[in-house]
């Protein structure tokens, strides 16, 4: 642990910090790019990081995809010590975006959703269940249960009440 | 019953080890606070629709923090057409607010972001938008919008806005405010809006004296627009602090003058020119004046400007026809002047 904390040396001008995963992968990034998430900001603000931020409940490969999503979006706070990073434009990070939750499949998007919201990284929350929400958009009661496994514990009966309940939803 | 009975006793068939690999992350298992964030970036008729998916998903819906109370939104197709016919209009009002108080109803009442309610209501139905209105101030909500502007139809007595319901305690969540077709009067001792950075008025009955009242404490106001407003004959923005940084005046046919605050950064002006601000340096980057009549007005333009806004950097004019349009008179550095000639 203490060599860790003298592995975290500067580079560019930025302190750098290292995040832990669950299964114990080691990711070495700047502050800049770790305060996005509001936990770690907190963290740094209270000098708690100086031996590596464990971080119990996020697997190696979702901790890789918040990294990558953090160093890609670090752009102006991360400007004086990388110009290539501030130079992404707007396109570019809308299109890394969409790449970076469209494949996924949905137990590893509720993961990443489960860590956004762990880490209080607001940005990335919000673009994951923007991802749900478009996939929920469109369809019917029974083609949602299908999509998300959701299991209908309804009577007939109960469903009618509710279909009456919040009738001006289901009219067209 | 039956059934799960049979699964469970298969998985104890192949053990713990089998169970815990064929477990998957489900949406059902996230937190409810997400599963809100979600529907909430559902549109409201289509969350609403998710209350029947299973007894978790129930009442999701109602933490919906973005409520789009509009005819488009909530009521279906049949109920708009039949707007075309005055009775028809005044049965939708109805079975409109019927919905709105319903869906109030169900709403569990926290932390909503924006109330918008949009329809042709008057005053005679005040009581349901007074309703509104507290439900606003009680979610805490951040924006609040009540266009009541018809296309179609006159309205009768348009719906006077509740200030009565607003106290110094109560107001203080409010950032945006939008109104349409209402009818604003502001009591003598109104404290204003103390944290209110955005205000909309869109053909508001209200008189320069009570504009005046009402943007009296509105320290934090930063964007200004006034649209179509037939009462206002003066707009003066001096005492408003420098907050104010953008003004956007839409076809007032009775303004006279504007007065500006020195703090503005953008002005948008569509209307007959009238002289825009009385000798003094401005911080004004960005105008943008349309107007049927500017030809006339070109020699204030190019000579009164430059002395009073130094800072200009975006001139847009948009006129009918423009004879004379010598920039060279502009001696503005970093200007840049753009002339739309339409009609």
């Amino acid at each position: 642990m203490a060599a860790a904390a003298a592995e975290a040396t500067t580079d560019g001008g930025g302190k750098m910090i290292i995040l832990i995963s669950a299964d114990g992968k080691r990711f070495e990034v700047t502050e800049a790019v770790a305060s996005q998430s509001q936990l770690i900001s907190n963290m740094i603000e209270d000098d708690c990081t100086e031996n590596g931020v464990r971080l119990p409940n996020v697997d190696g490969d979702i901790l890789t995809m918040v990294v990558d999503y953090c160093n890609m979006h670090a752009g102006d706070a991360a400007a004086a010590g990388d110009t290539m990073k501030a130079s992404s434009t707007e396109e570019e990070l809308k299109k890394f975006d969409a790449e970076l939750v469209q494949a996924l499949e949905n137990p590893v998007l509720f993961k990443l959703i489960l860590a956004a919201n762990f880490l209080n990284i607001k940005s990335l929350l919000d673009m994951t269940c923007q991802r749900v929400a478009d996939m929920m958009s469109g369809k019917t009661p029974e083609q949602m249960r299908e999509t998300f496994s959701i299991e209908n514990d309804f009577t007939p009966e109960e469903e009618a009440a509710i279909r009456q309940e919040n009738a001006w939803a289901f009219d067209d | 019953m039956e059934k799960r009975k049979r699964i469970a006793s298969k998985e104890d068939q192949h053990g713990q080890m089998m169970k815990r690999k064929k477990w998957r992350l489900q949406l059902s298992n996230l937190p409810e606070d997400i599963l809100c964030t979600i529907v909430s970036k559902l549109p409201l008729r289509e969350a609403a629709r998710t209350s029947i998916l299973s007894s978790q998903w129930n009442r999701t819906w109602c933490s919906h923090t973005n409520l789009n109370l509009s005819y488009r939104s909530i009521m279906s197709r049949r109920y708009i057409e039949r707007d075309i016919r005055p009775e028809g209009r005044k049965l939708n009002a109805e079975e409109f607010i019927r919905r709105v108080d319903a869906i109030l109803q169900q709403h569990n009442g926290g932390g909503v972001e924006k109330i918008e309610v949009i329809g042709l209501l008057e005053n005679e139905n005040a009581y349901h938008i007074n309703g509104w209105v507290n439900f606003a101030i009680k979610s805490k909500t951040k924006q609040l919008v009540l266009d009541f502007r018809s296309f179609h139809w006159p309205i009768d007595e348009p719906y006077n806005f509740a200030f009565q319901i607003f106290d110094a305690a109560n107001m203080e969540n409010l950032q945006s405010l939008k109104l349409g077709s209402i009818s604003l009067k502001p009591p003598a001792d109104f404290k204003g809006f103390q944290n209110l950075k955005r205000l909309k008025l869109l053909d508001v009955g209200i008189t320069d004296e009570d504009l005046q009242l009402l943007l009296s404490n509105c320290n934090c106001l930063e964007f200004l627009g006034i649209y179509c407003c037939k009462l206002i004959t003066s707009l003066r923005t001096t005492h408003l602090s420098t907050q104010l940084k953008h003004l956007y005046v839409y076809e007032c046919p009775c303004l006279k003058e504007i007065e500006l605050n020195s703090g503005l950064t953008t002005l948008e002006y569509i209307g007959p020119l009238i002289p825009l601000a009385p000798p003094g340096i401005y911080v004004l980057t960005n105008l943008r004046i349309k107007s049927w009549d500017i030809s006339d007005s070109l020699q204030y333009i190019f000579t009164e400007l430059p002395s009073t806004l130094p800072r200009l950097e975006m001139l847009t004019l948009q006129c009918r026809e423009l004879e004379v349009a010598d920039t060279s008179l502009l001696y503005i550095p970093n200007l840049l002047v753009d002339f739309h000639l339409t009609g």
